[in-house]
């Protein structure tokens, strides 16, 4: 109880409220901005916390992570290129309702369905912490791999309707992920001598390549914008009937972003993705899926969004980073002389509480910033289509200079972008490619280290009960979907 | 394009790169940090996976095109090129050479160049918008990136004055 009254005494502190509005302002300007991750606005921003009070410091990081997430989405449903890496589930159906002229509605979902995954995040965080944890320590290299397979059993879900297309796909998402410094023996693989490939290709590259890229080559071709219905730039809120038809993928966004975000290194890009499916999965209406679905929208938008809370679970409690914006904010524990882990709770509450507290006003400003930010950006996706092909280009290139601040990075993109081109023209499902080249580093690294531990024994993957239940889910999972994919294809020949 | 020739075309497409990747995966060299797996382990494996679902593809195809033949809806659309991938092709052109040209004139110069290019590459004709495009966009993101979040773009022949 006392916890909760420290935290709620931090919602009347004018600089921690400062700095939770500064922070997601410029959360959301860095993840609109494709190739400025949540972890480099982050970054960029610990210099200056230095001087700064720890509470207000560490209140400023976490919330550029909250508005990162989030502003991610907005170039995500606009135009075609997600801002980071786990805004790549919501340019599925995002763009598909900005390309039918409901931009406004589905950027009022995203940025709802944030809000109600941030908030729930911060509940689980606030309650359930040190419970949690433990989920974290139960987790050894072969749970890592098994939960990478349950990450992978959803592609049948991303195939479109061929599981063998999805399945050349992942294929292709996995061989790109190999390529680099071998995870075990940091051997070359695939890189065709190039040092610029040593540390493999970023998954946002690809993304960009992928969506923003291939979107613009295809554009280039087709009349003045093919946008359905009006080009309102008007931002629309769920209303209540709509809001009770998101209630089932949030929920089940947030069930999905609690458990990948307590597991340090699963993320929030896997967490979207397998919210996105199991909505789809769950829902009444999964032929809208891939159309122009709200529930497409608001699942991974959820759970990507309750990963920015429950992300801190492992390093509030343990001292873990589990990513590299986690990392960045255990670097600004650090520079205020504070180490986290279980010792925080009883040295620092006041910091702990405080960070709470200024985690709940980082998602309410994520709101208001939102409802006046919006409207603006849908009027600037409205302007004559050349102009706006070349600006999205000029920033994709911009952007993706940032990152290594290499011009072979924008190079890749180009060749990515045809891939992408290429893929469209087949057919080919790209979701299955991100998700296997997102996935693909886990998968091999854990694989290999538990056989390193078991001596070469591929019975540690059963014995050990973590992964063995993730197995068995990911068994499950598979067979239901290709059960339901057979059953839908013999009812369409009938 | 037939549904049945797509499907074709990605499985011999995929065979192509799967052996390609298999070749690679085996001109590999094990450290002597090697596990029982070994550094080209998974990645042969994936690419025999990839090979087999390739193969897989291509015969299903093949043995469908005996049946009814399915066509492929997306065509060009109305208003549209009538030649959409060259289109591609003549804008994939431009961004290579925006790749090609940042080294020597610097990122600003190249990128205001770049965006007055693509728009009119995409139909914009009116002379002064575009100038006014080129103009603004490069120190715009200039003042983005290099100012505002110190991340430094390429001067190019410039560096002499500017002193970067």
């Amino acid at each position: 109880m006392d916890s909760f009254l420290l935290a709620l005494s931090n919602l009347s502190s004018g600089w921690v409220i400062l700095s939770a509005f500064a922070g997601v302002l410029w959360g959301i300007f860095g993840g609109a901005l494709p190739g400025l991750s949540p972890s480099i606005a982050m970054a960029l921003l610990l210099p200056f916390t230095v001087g700064m009070e720890a509470t207000n410091a560490l209140v400023l990081l976490a919330s550029v992570y909250v508005g990162a997430e989030y502003g991610g989405s907005i170039p995500a449903i606009l135009i075609r290129t997600p801002g980071t890496n786990s805004a790549s589930a919501t340019v599925i159906d995002g763009n598909e309702m900005a390309k039918r002229g409901q931009a406004g509605e589905a950027l009022g979902i995203s940025l709802m369905s944030g809000l109600y995954g941030g908030l729930f995040g911060l509940l689980v965080l606030v309650l359930c912490t040190e419970s949690l944890a433990q989920v974290a320590l139960a987790f050894t290299p072969a749970a890592y791999f098994s939960l990478g397979i349950l990450g992978l059993s959803v592609i049948a879900g991303l195939s479109g309707g061929s599981l063998l297309r999805g399945l050349i796909a992942a294929c292709m998402g996995l061989m790109i992920a190999f390529i680099g410094s071998d995870p075990v023996s940091g051997v070359q693989r695939f890189t065709l001598g190039s040092e610029d490939l040593l540390d493999g290709v970023k998954p946002i590259l690809v993304m960009v390549g992928l969506f923003a890229v291939t979107e613009m080559l295809v554009q280039i071709g087709e009349p003045p914008w093919a946008r359905g219905g009006s080009s309102s730039t008007r931002l629309k809120l769920p209303n209540w009937a709509m809001s009770k038809r998101l209630f089932k993928p949030q929920a089940i966004g947030a069930v999905i972003g609690t458990v990948e975000g307590v597991t340090p290194g699963a993320g929030g890009t896997v967490a979207a993705f397998m919210a996105y499916t199991e909505a789809k999965r769950w829902s009444k209406h999964p032929e809208e899926f891939g159309k122009g679905s709200p529930e497409g929208v608001a699942a991974p938008e959820s759970a990507n969004n309750v990963v920015t809370a429950t992300a801190l679970v492992p390093l509030l409690s343990l001292g873990i980073p589990g990513s590299n914006s986690a990392a960045i904010l255990l670097g600004g524990f650090l520079i205020h002389g504070l180490q986290p882990g279980p010792m925080l709770f009883q040295k620092a509450p006041e910091v702990v509480y405080g960070l709470y507290g200024g985690l709940f006003i980082a998602n309410i400003a994520m709101l208001l910033i939102g409802l006046v930010i919006l409207s603006p950006c849908m009027w600037l996706v409205n302007r004559p289509k050349p102009y706006l092909i070349a600006f999205i280009l000029a920033l994709v290139m911009s952007g993706v200079y940032a990152i290594h601040q290499s011009m072979f990075d924008c190079g890749l993109v180009l060749l990515v972008g045809i891939l992408g081109y290429g893929m469209r023209l087949l057919k080919l499902p790209v979701l299955p490619l991100v998700l296997g080249m997102v996935l693909g580093y886990m998968v091999e690294s854990n694989y290999r280290r538990s056989l390193l531990i078991s001596g070469g024994d591929h019975s540690i993957f059963v014995t050990d009960t973590v992964s063995a239940i993730l197995l068995g889910l990911s068994a499950i999972l598979s067979a239901y979907t290709l059960w339901k994919e057979i059953a839908e294809r013999r009812k369409s020949v009938k | 394009m037939i549904e049945q020739h797509k499907d074709r075309l990605t499985g011999c497409l995929g065979v192509a790169v799967s052996s390609v990747y298999i070749y690679q995966a085996s001109l590999i060299e094990d450290s002597l940090l090697a596990d029982a797996v070994g550094v080209a382990g998974v990645p042969t494996a994936i690419g025999y996976l990839m090979l087999a679902a390739s193969m897989f593809l291509f015969l299903k195809s093949w043995l469908k095109t005996k049946q009814k033949a399915e066509v492929s809806e997306e065509e060009t659309e109305a208003g549209g090129s009538e030649h959409p991938h060259l289109k591609a092709l003549g804008l994939l052109a431009l961004l290579a050479t925006f790749v090609a040209i940042v080294p020597v004139l610097g990122f600003v110069v190249s990128i205001g160049l770049f965006v007055a290019a693509i728009a009119y590459y995409a139909g914009a004709r009116d002379a002064k918008t575009l100038l006014w495009c080129a103009l603004i966009t490069g120190p715009m993101l200039w003042l983005s990136f290099d100012f505002a979040l110190e991340i430094h773009l390429p001067t190019g022949m410039w560096s002499q004055w500017i002193g970067k």
